[in-house]
């Protein structure tokens, strides 16, 4: 695809274990456009966090990438020797981990973690005056320029979090992966964090992949949203067709369980559990969740298939009319 | 003796007075805050706030965790800090919690049944093994959860959801007038959070026992809170009927909190930018004036003086801002 600035394809993700593989990643194909914000939601142990590492080739053991194919841009980030990985690595495409602002090095100032990170990754003679470098991208991220000589402790949590994504735009990556992003702040620190975020993707005309568990916030940012449910992708397409029209029943309930300030009405959640991803259920793992559930879902894996323009979705409830429902643009 | 040490006000189960907070030398964690729960009438009653306004330093107070600064805490007209170690015991035992983590609260080591044998024990609740097993089965199945699955597996072959039920389980058991519960639902998957929303619910109605549920999350409260309390930095900005407030709130710390809420509607999106200072944002400045006056499009000269007293706005519906002193004088 021309236009993709991230193509992931049959990527499989697994954890050994000694009673067999735990499929985080279970084959997921996604795509994401260039200058687009991508979103990913689904529920915590879905392989969600464990796709975002997976892109940067961060797995440790006993995780291991079983398979498929990431093209970041013409580059295939599976195929790379280690020497290659750190060349792609933070300058082509970087990572917001979850958490990040809580990582931060207690006893180091801001403005040496930042420098550290701009050292790991280029050359010496590759790098200008840093200082200077390193207030403007405090600045891009609207944090004042003395924070640069602060500790972490002395910042609140969206402060820190700004600093990691400053961390993460030091090489003006083309692709910026953010792993719940704005996990543990307040709502209107979020807000705040999340238009930093956006004002620094669009300033980079970067794509930005989002991974959350929120529908709410999701719904506020991003343009595509693949929804994640045991290790592969549920549903994927458009913010406002996703939102206006769910196709997956997973998706709508999902949908119906963000409650609301608008109006009070019964409080829906999803029957059951997620499964084990040890012993996933046969069929479509969803099915001893899903009020829809059909004979064929108990025995087959729905495959995850276009079924009007851009609207792709893993469900059986869908598949057997997928010639009628071709119609209706977008 | 007996003046001071005894409240006055008849059925009130939980009555606050007063209450101050104040950590070392930073600005008070929490600044004379008053509540009376009544017992004829168990009713959820939300604390909502950000991090940093003090509703965890109000559990912890209830609790008896740690002692205010200043200010009185009654339980059934008694003040807590002059019980007896007996009335203390019988305060703890009706006066139950349930914190935000459901996985720490565990010990990795013992089954489920352990913490509902410790319960037990310590209270001294059952006369016989039998008595005992019928208790904990009825908590659990109150809360929805099969006694014969649960009881003998370890925290790690739990859900986060099921961990949460276990422990509202455990506070069912003790038969308390009210659980405070910190966050509850936070670390909850969304789809599983109704589960235990619903369970709040029914032990209100079906017991009688009335909740403290402290929240970051307006939606919930909004969802199941009979009342609720807006605090902002240790102080009440807003407090009414919970429907009332949410639907209509008058203090313009509210209003922006309830317009950056996040709602699934790709067409209701964020409008206008949000500004915060770095100032505001690491919570320096403390000020005699209303902690909300740097960040106020409202605020004027007097603001910045002293701190605004909670003033009528409409029925039960108090805020803490000097745009309604003048609706006070026309009453």
């Amino acid at each position: 695809m021309s236009g993709s600035a991230l193509a992931i394809e049959d990527l499989k993700v697994y954890y050994w274990t000694e009673r067999g593989p735990i499929k985080a990643v279970d084959g997921v194909s996604l795509s994401v456009k260039k200058g687009e914000r991508f979103g990913i939601v689904g529920e915590s142990g879905c392989g969600k966090s464990t796709l975002a590492m997976s892109l940067l080739r961060l797995i440790k053991p006993p995780g291991t990438i079983e398979g498929g194919r990431i093209g970041l841009d013409g580059t295939e980030v599976l195929d790379l020797n280690d020497e290659e990985l750190r060349a792609v690595r933070w300058s082509r495409i970087s990572l917001v981990p979850q958490g990040s602002m809580n990582s931060l090095n207690p006893v180091v100032r801001v403005g040496s973690q930042i420098a550290d990170a701009i050292k790991a990754h280029t050359a010496s003679r590759e790098r200008g005056d840093m200082k200077e470098q390193i207030t403007e991208l405090l600045g891009l991220v609207g944090l004042p320029s003395r924070v640069y000589r602060m500790y972490p402790h002395e910042l609140s949590g969206g402060m820190k979090q700004r600093v990691c994504i400053a961390m993460a735009i030091v090489l003006k990556p083309q692709v910026i992966i953010a792993d719940e992003p704005t996990g543990s702040l307040d709502v209107v620190i979020q807000r705040v964090v999340t238009q930093t975020l956006v004002k620094v993707q669009e300033r980079l005309a970067a794509s930005l992949m989002i991974i959350g568990h929120d529908m709410g916030y999701l719904a506020q940012l991003v343009d595509r949203l693949a929804v994640m449910y045991a290790g592969k992708v549920a549903e994927v397409g458009a913010v406002e067709n996703i939102y206006n029209d769910p196709l997956h029943p997973y998706t709508q309930l999902l949908i119906a369980s963000v409650p609301s300030v608008k109006e009070k009405k019964k409080l829906l959640g999803i029957p059951g559990l997620p499964p084990n991803l040890l012993f996933p259920p046969p069929g479509c793992s969803f099915h001893p969740r899903c009020p829809e559930a059909m004979e064929e879902c108990r025995e087959q894996v729905p495959e995850l298939r276009e079924v009007k323009p851009g609207r792709f979705v893993a469900c059986h409830l869908y598949h057997a009319d997928v010639g009628t429902a071709g119609e209706g643009g977008e | 003796m007996r003046n001071r040490t005894e409240s006055k006000m008849d059925n009130a189960v939980l009555e606050v007075k007063n209450l101050t907070k104040v950590f070392g030398s930073s600005p008070a964690a929490l600044e004379d805050f008053s509540m009376t729960l009544f017992d004829d009438k168990p009713m959820i009653t939300a604390i909502a706030g950000e991090s940093g306004s003090g509703k965890t330093t109000l559990a912890r107070l209830i609790l008896d965790f740690i002692r205010p600064s200043s200010g009185e805490i009654f339980w059934r007209g008694r003040n807590i800090h002059k019980m007896s170690k007996k009335g203390l015991m019988a305060y703890r035992r009706e006066c139950q919690a349930v914190f935000q983590d459901p996985y720490s609260v565990f010990n990795p080591f013992y089954r489920a049944d352990h913490v509902f044998n410790m319960a037990i024990s310590g209270f001294k609740l059952a006369r016989s093994r039998a008595e005992a097993t019928r208790m904990k089965e009825e908590a659990l199945e109150v809360v929805g959860l099969r006694p014969e699955e649960i009881l003998s597996k370890y925290p790690h072959q739990l859900s986060g959801g099921q961990r949460q039920r276990i422990i509202v389980a455990r506070a069912f058991m003790l038969k308390p007038r009210l659980i405070v519960a910190d966050e509850p639902v936070s670390m909850i998957d969304a789809s599983l959070r109704a589960q235990i929303l619903e369970i709040m619910l029914k032990l209100k109605e079906d017991f009688g026992i009335s909740f403290l549920f402290i929240t970051h999350d307006l939606s919930t409260a909004y969802q199941i809170s009979d009342r609720i309390y807006m605090l902002y930095r240790g102080s009440v900005a807003e407090t009414g009927d919970a429907t009332g407030v949410i639907n209509d709130p008058q203090h313009p710390y509210t209003q922006l909190l309830i317009s950056s809420i996040p709602t699934p509607d790709p067409s209701a999106k964020w409008q206008e930018e949000v500004e915060v200072s770095v100032e505001e944002e690491m919570g320096k400045g403390d000020r005699v004036g209303c902690k909300f006056y740097s960040r106020c499009p409202h605020a004027t000269q007097i603001c910045n003086e002293s701190h605004p007293p909670l003033y009528p706005v409409g029925d039960g519906h108090q805020a803490s801002c000097y745009l309604y002193r003048e609706l006070k004088r026309d009453k």
